[in-house]
């Protein structure tokens, strides 16, 4: 089989991978060696899906021996098999780099055989792209839950980053769903590669030469709607992952349903792309907004809502808490403003050094007051007076366009390729300037 | 110091000659009325003051920039003079007058409006920068890689250090055709240099790679979740030109070719665009 083929199925069978980003690391070669990464990361395409494309993102193989019932690779689909020899995939890398298509390799794989081969194999391609090749591009790959604790590392030193998917948020659906993998030996590589970062860290500071273990953090990813879990759940579960094991992002993919079974919603379910997307607005609140999951939802009502991102949805249930003075309120405060991301919040803070602020000159920074003049003041002074309950505030902030497109939740159905989430949307999410 | 209004000056185009603008209209503490370059310069009533472009009166600029405002100050400037518009030169020569009377808080000054034109220009600059970092694409001719790129702004000198450090151990070329200029790179040396016109060199890799990656592309976007709006708000279609990728989405009458469906209709669909039926 020829490597245009092997990529057709190995990029088809790795595409629901959430994780693309190239961020998190700098890097460059020795001299006469390829290859430089930098803590942004870099994305060189969007796929028609609008997800950014940074890495070359590729399972190694995708002939598995286990049998996980939503995913496409499992053993029982009857489906084309190939596996990349380490050579091709780090020739192709190489030169798919030099093109400036890719910052560099998301390597991910089904297991072949045992976990120890799988990963053994992976090793091989990281070895090759690192040693020989001289290439400091960034590489990500995925630990295989069950390998060698010996190999998880080695990988690890190859790598920028690395990733074990905890897969569905809870061990029930796990049991049902995963029937080969056990929450243990997903949580033990986690563990470990924790472990190895802090010890790496103290070597590092005494032998400044110390190989550098995993030095972009490690991250996960969980399919959201496969499973009954609620967003209750799972941000509380995102939360602890966080606290527990040190990770830089939780990654959420709307399960996209790829086969019929008893256990799996039905075969013509929608991905719930609205969900995600409010899951992971609520993931930028915990980690750069200082939320806590519980100011962010409660077990009364365990969903997010649907038509108002989490911040709004936080704001109209304090509005004793608003509005908000920008010429006087704090860092902390400004970042609880629907509308004002830290990009905007920083920028306030500098420029009222100077002068004091009004709406105009908030335009001029860049700060958009669609959502934001509902619960600012400018030196006294609102552009818009706050309607008295929280359901009036909604239905203000709504009414000018509401669904927003959106097709999950029971509304209109569209065509299948209408627009689902608007570009804004989307790069609010990115961003986190909502 | 005299009131601005009376003179215009006219300098080479170049950074050191903007700089000596700047040395001269401190010198004579006049805020000139307008700035404009020799070549474009119109016959004018007013009194025009020729500049010659002087290094050291260039380095001293820069440097007061530097020590006397800020090294962030210094950088803000040296983007905004990159912008390919009207009246940057004006904008710029505003905001130093205004900073060097202020202090070296002013760059900060963001709200205001001196400052705001300044920093807007710069930000432009750096957004343009930053997409061509990502969506310059090579050609490999013999070994050599060769790009042609259009940007609105002159940003080579702002992506050759990316370029240079991800591929120094290559031969590349970028050639800025809106500007007439090209990045040049070889293990050895890097320059950016004037060039009236380029012919490009044939790909001699047959564009096997860019048909790998063309197919790479299609099979990882996710059929269910096709979204061509968000796609162009972060790809914006004047720059899928360089893009092999996106090329055949460019020719009139094209369907969305994305594969969607359960596992099997995935795995046929897959079969039957692959040559071998054996798998
Ligand atoms: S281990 Fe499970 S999720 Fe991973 S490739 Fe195999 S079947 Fe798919």
């Amino acid at each position: 089989m020829d490597i245009y083929e092997k990529l057709t199925i190995l990029a088809e069978a790795a595409k629901y991978d959430a994780s693309c980003s190239s961020s998190g690391n700098g890097r460059t070669a020795d001299e006469g060696y390829i290859g430089a990464s930098t803590p942004a990361g870099c994305c060189h395409s969007f796929s028609a899906d609008g997800r950014c494309i940074s890495l070359l993102k590729v399972l190694m193989s995708n002939a598995c021996v286990y049998d996980c019932k939503y995913c496409l690779s499992r053993r029982s689909n009857d489906f084309p098999r190939a596996t990349f020899t380490p050579r091709e995939l780090a020739d192709l890398t190489i030169e798919f780099y030099r093109r400036n298509y890719i910052e560099g390799l998301f390597l991910s794989s089904a297991v072949v055989g045992t976990p120890d081969w799988t990963t053994e194999h992976m090793i091989e391609v990281l070895r090759i792209l690192r040693e020989e090749y001289g290439f400091a591009g960034y590489i990500h790959a995925k630990a295989i839950p069950g390998a060698d604790p010996v190999l998880t590392h080695r990988l690890g030193l190859l790598a920028d980053r690395l990733s074990v998917n905890i897969e569905l948020p809870s061990e029930q659906s796990l049991v049902s769903l995963a029937p080969d993998k056990t929450k243990h030996n997903i949580l033990e590589p986690m563990g470990l590669i924790k472990t190895g970062i802090l010890e790496n860290r103290e070597d590092i500071t005494k032998y400044r030469h110390a190989p550098k273990f995993v030095p972009a953090g490690q991250s996960t990813q969980m399919i959201v709607g496969a499973s009954p879990e609620t967003d209750y759940h799972i941000l509380h579960l995102t939360e602890s992952l966080y606290k527990k094991f040190g990770l830089k992002r939780v990654y959420y993919s709307a399960y996209v349903p790829l086969q019929e079974d008893a256990l799996l919603p039905s075969i013509d379910t929608r991905p719930p792309l609205l969900r995600e997307h409010r899951l992971y607005q609520a993931d930028w609140l915990l980690r750069f907004y200082g939320f806590e999951a519980s100011e962010i939802i409660d077990p009364k009502r365990p969903m997010l809502h649907p038509e108002v991102d989490p911040k709004c949805s936080w704001a109209v249930s304090h509005l004793d808490d608003f509005p908000v003075e920008v010429n006087t309120a704090d860092y902390e405060m400004l970042l609880r403003v629907p509308g004002i991301g830290v990009k905007g919040a920083k920028r306030i803070l500098a420029a009222r050094r100077y002068q004091k602020l009004d709406f105009d000159i908030l335009k001029r920074l860049g700060v958009v007051l669609k959502r934001a003049k509902w619960f600012i003041t400018c030196s006294g002074k609102t552009l818009q007076r706050i309607p008295d309950t929280p359901e009036m505030m909604i239905w203000s902030i709504l009414s000018p366009n509401r669904m927003g497109g959106f097709t999950d939740y029971g509304m209109e159905q569209l065509s299948l390729f209408e627009t689902v989430l608007t570009g804004e949307d989307v790069r609010e999410c990115l961003t986190g300037e909502f | 110091m005299s009131y601005g209004g009376i003179l215009i000056f006219a300098y080479d185009g170049s950074y050191e000659g903007f700089l000596s603008t700047v040395f001269d209209a401190f010198l004579m503490k006049t805020l000139p009325a307008d700035i404009v370059i020799f070549d474009d310069a119109e016959p004018s009533l007013m009194k025009m003051h020729y500049i010659e472009t002087n290094f050291e009166h260039a380095k001293r600029v820069r440097l007061g920039i530097e020590k006397k405002l800020s090294t962030k100050t210094l950088c803000m400037v040296e983007k905004a003079f990159l912008f390919d518009g009207e009246g940057k030169e004006n904008a710029i020569m505003h905001f130093l007058w205004k900073a060097f009377k202020e202090g070296p808080s002013t760059g900060g000054k963001i709200g205001s409006e001196e400052v705001n034109r300044v920093f807007k220009m710069s930000t432009a600059v750096s957004y343009e920068a930053e997409r061509f970092r990502q969506f310059t694409r090579f050609s490999d001719s013999n070994g050599a890689l060769v790009a042609v790129i259009h940007p609105k702004h002159f940003v080579l000198p702002l992506i050759r250090p990316y370029f240079c450090n991800r591929i120094k151990n290559e031969n590349f070329l970028i050639y800025d055709a809106e500007h007439g200029v090209a990045l040049i790179h070889s293990p050895e040396k890097t320059a950016i240099v004037p060039i009236e016109s380029l012919e490009l060199p044939e790909s001699t890799d047959d564009g096997f790679y860019s048909r790998l990656w063309k197919n790479y592309y299609r099979h990882i976007a996710i059929g269910e979740r096709y979204n061509p709006r968000c796609r162009m708000t972060h790809m914006p279609k004047r720059f899928w030109q360089y893009l092999p990728e996106v090329q055949e989405e460019l020719e009139p009458g094209y369907v969305p070719k994305l594969s969607f469906g359960t596992a099997k209709e995935i795995a046929n669909s897959i079969r039957a665009s692959l040559p071998e039926a054996n798998y």
